[in-house]
């Protein structure tokens, strides 16, 4: 019985247990990247020179800055950055373009189809994602899917190069991540109360600016979620730039698996992974707190 | 039925002075028909009370009015003008939600000025007459609140104010203190009457509560199954319901059923088998005898004594006291005949220190006048 009084109650398991996931998933690897970053590149195994130096009686530490030096003078990086930002930001105004009315269609379709509905948004995502990226190489390429469809019907003469473009990357990121797009809007459409609509009919607004200035601000927190749900992702994504993009498609999350498989310069690529890190948290905190504000107002 | 024939007709029946006009609308929602065949004149300013149990049709009935659901048949007119081909936005009506249906992301000012940007009125007149509004239902010291921010009570008097702004000519309201607690329900159905009797605005109210429909209207209509079964006012409806139905949703009632046994000009007889006595109505009916009726009468106008009355041919019944609900005004006395029928009787206290009140289990008389009656037939 003694006993008992070391073991954790089951309340501390409960939030323990996901608290002992962070730390060893999210905390542990972040630390490690983070004191990798501010390593010096070097010929061993791991590639990296230790930033804890115990010798005769001395402890030094020897921090590197150069790492995050490297990325501001070069432009490659800054450019990368931006580029990818861009990106993201152009495919989740796409998305959001494309998921609205999707989601809006789903909440307002009749109640005993809207499961039918969700569960066709969803289904692809069962499929390999890879797959399905592969899959988008068929359709886009040169002899693919759309060129000989589009030549079959006599529309062009030429095939249209759309492989390994940027409108490729759009396409990829849009299409991969558009559930993630559709899933919140529909919680938050579906959630809105129809008297709502009708108070506004009732007042003279016709359904356009219904929509504009009732249903629009009231979804306000489903874009939000749905556009960081797209967004983040998005902005340091690999795999689509890779296999869709060009060789002028400059995206961070490129950079970075070049850096760490190419180049075998694990501190400048940690530095290019906390930076990016940093640039995401930015709107992380904004969602937040505007989550936190919308949850006041309830 | 009883004696419509001796009552006044509103002077609003007329179809021709009706300012709204209801005319056959029926609403069907694939095999079950909502509203069925209603029928109904409105005139302008009156304050017009749509009663019925949930699920009655009521609301539906509110709704097609709003333009929010179209009709299947029939016509809806206001001030003369069709609004079969009207959408909600463009219709003169304007409605009070249940819920308030106040927009969460706007403030009170804002909610109240919603309907007159859509009509492209100058700022400055917006501006106004939001003032106005504000002033009138005594929230001027809200005006920059948010709909969380205010109390049932506070968002009731923006949502009025919101659904008068426009100048409609027909309001609406749906279950207008149903999201309100009790005290203050009856301080706000006299507030909201004044208000919208300043207004001097036609209104439709729905509701499920007859004391609401009461206090509230000038005038009731009784909705059963997507009919009317009968209009009045507050007083019509009480005392000469034309119905079992209408009887016994409006208050309480006791109710016999029993056989006209002479039917003659001046006064009916029933015979009732649940009762010792017959009835005697002092009245004439153009009902023969031999039909079968229901005897209504009302627990007020029941007489609770232990004494015998002294005309004991007609109009009584003998009993023991088998339940007693004190209410503090009045004492609900629930009396048990010899042929186990209940008859309620209340028993209004005027005196605080009554001794031989009447109690469990006292043999007691129940009487009642021969104009206490009122004799159904359906």
């Amino acid at each position: 019985m003694v006993i008992k009084r070391f073991l954790p109650s089951g309340r501390t398991t409960v939030i323990g247990i996901p608290f002992l996931w962070l730390l060893l998933f999210l905390v542990f690897p972040f630390a490690i990247v983070f004191k990798i970053s501010f390593a010096e590149m070097a010929i061993s195994i791991p590639p990296f020179t230790d930033l804890f130096i115990y010798a005769e009686e001395k402890l030094s530490i020897v921090l590197n800055p150069a790492n995050y030096l490297f990325l501001i003078e070069d432009h490659l990086y800054i450019a990368a950055y931006l580029s990818s930002l861009k990106t993201a930001a152009v495919a989740t105004s796409l998305a959001l373009l494309i998921g609205y009315p999707i989601a809006y269609g789903i909440a307002r379709a009749n109640p005993g189809i809207r499961n039918l509905l969700l569960l066709g948004i969803v289904l692809p995502s069962w499929t390999s994602f890879l797959l399905r990226i592969y899959a988008w190489i068929g359709i886009l390429k040169t002899n693919g899917l759309i060129n000989n469809l589009l030549m079959k019907l006599n529309l062009i003469d030429v095939p249209l190069h759309l492989l390994h473009t940027n409108i490729a990357v759009y396409i990829g990121i849009v299409y991969a991540y558009l559930p993630f797009m559709i899933l919140p809007l529909y919680t938050n459409l579906v959630k809105l109360d129809e008297s709502y609509l009708e108070a506004a009919a009732d007042l003279g607004a016709k359904p356009w600016k219904t929509f504009i200035f009732v249903t629009l601000p009231l979804s306000k927190g489903g874009i939000i979620a749905g556009s960081m749900l797209v967004f983040i992702p998005a902005v340091g994504e690999f795999v689509i730039p890779s296999l869709l993009g060009g060789p002028d498609t400059l995206m961070i999350g490129k950079i970075l698996w070049e850096e760490f498989f190419s180049n075998r310069d694990w501190p400048v690529a940690s530095a290019v992974a906390i930076v990016m890190l940093v640039l995401l948290i930015i709107p992380m905190m904004w969602f937040h707190k505007n989550q936190t504000q919308e949850m006041e107002k309830i | 039925m009883s004696q419509p024939e001796i009552l006044p007709e509103s002077p609003t029946e007329k179809a021709s002075e009706a300012y709204i006009q209801i005319r056959g609308v029926t609403k069907k929602f694939d095999a079950i028909t909502a509203v069925d065949n209603v029928s109904l004149n409105i005139g302008k300013g009156e304050i017009f009370a749509l009663l019925g149990a949930s699920g009655c049709g009521k609301s539906t009935l509110l709704r097609l009015l709003a333009g929010f659901e179209v009709l299947t048949d029939g016509q809806v007119a206001i001030d003369g003008e069709d609004m079969q081909s009207i959408q909600p936005y463009n219709r003169p009506v304007n409605m009070m939600f249940q819920s308030y249906a106040l927009f969460p992301h706007m403030s009170v000012a804002k909610n109240i000025a919603f309907g007159l940007k859509q009509d492209r009125i100058p700022k400055a007149k917006i501006k106004s007459r939001v003032e106005e509004l504000l002033e009138m239902v005594h929230m001027e010291n809200f005006t920059n609140r948010f709909p969380h921010q205010l109390s049932g009570g506070q968002a009731q008097r923006v949502a009025l104010a919101r659904s008068l702004a426009k100048r409609p000519k027909l309001l609406l309201l749906d279950e207008p203190m149903a999201a309100l607690d009790k005290k203050l329900r009856e301080q706000m159905q006299l507030d909201v009457v004044n208000i919208i009797e300043r207004v001097g605005v036609t209104c439709v109210m729905v509701t499920h509560d007859q004391e609401e429909a009461m206090t509230m209207s000038g005038r009731i209509g009784v909705m059963h199954e997507g009919k009317i079964l009968q209009t009045g006012s507050p007083h019509e409806i009480y005392e000469h319901p034309n119905c079992r139905r209408t009887a016994e949703f409006i208050g309480t009632v006791n109710m016999f059923p029993g056989t006209i046994i002479e039917s003659l000009a001046d006064h009916v007889i029933i015979d009732v088998p649940e009762l010792d006595q017959q009835i005697y109505v002092d009245h004439g009916m153009s009902v023969p005898a031999g039909t079968s009726v229901w005897a209504a009468v009302r627990p007020e106008k029941m007489v609770i004594s232990t004494a015998p009355p002294s005309d004991n041919k007609y109009n009584h019944a003998r009993g023991k006291v088998d339940e007693i609900a004190y209410v503090g005004g009045l004492s609900i006395y629930h009396v048990k005949t010899q042929s186990n029928k209940v008859i309620r009787a209340t028993l209004a206290n005027v005196d605080r220190l009554a001794e031989n009140r009447i109690t469990w289990d006292d043999e007691v008389y129940l009487s009642w006048q021969p104009g206490a009656t009122e004799v159904l037939t359906w």
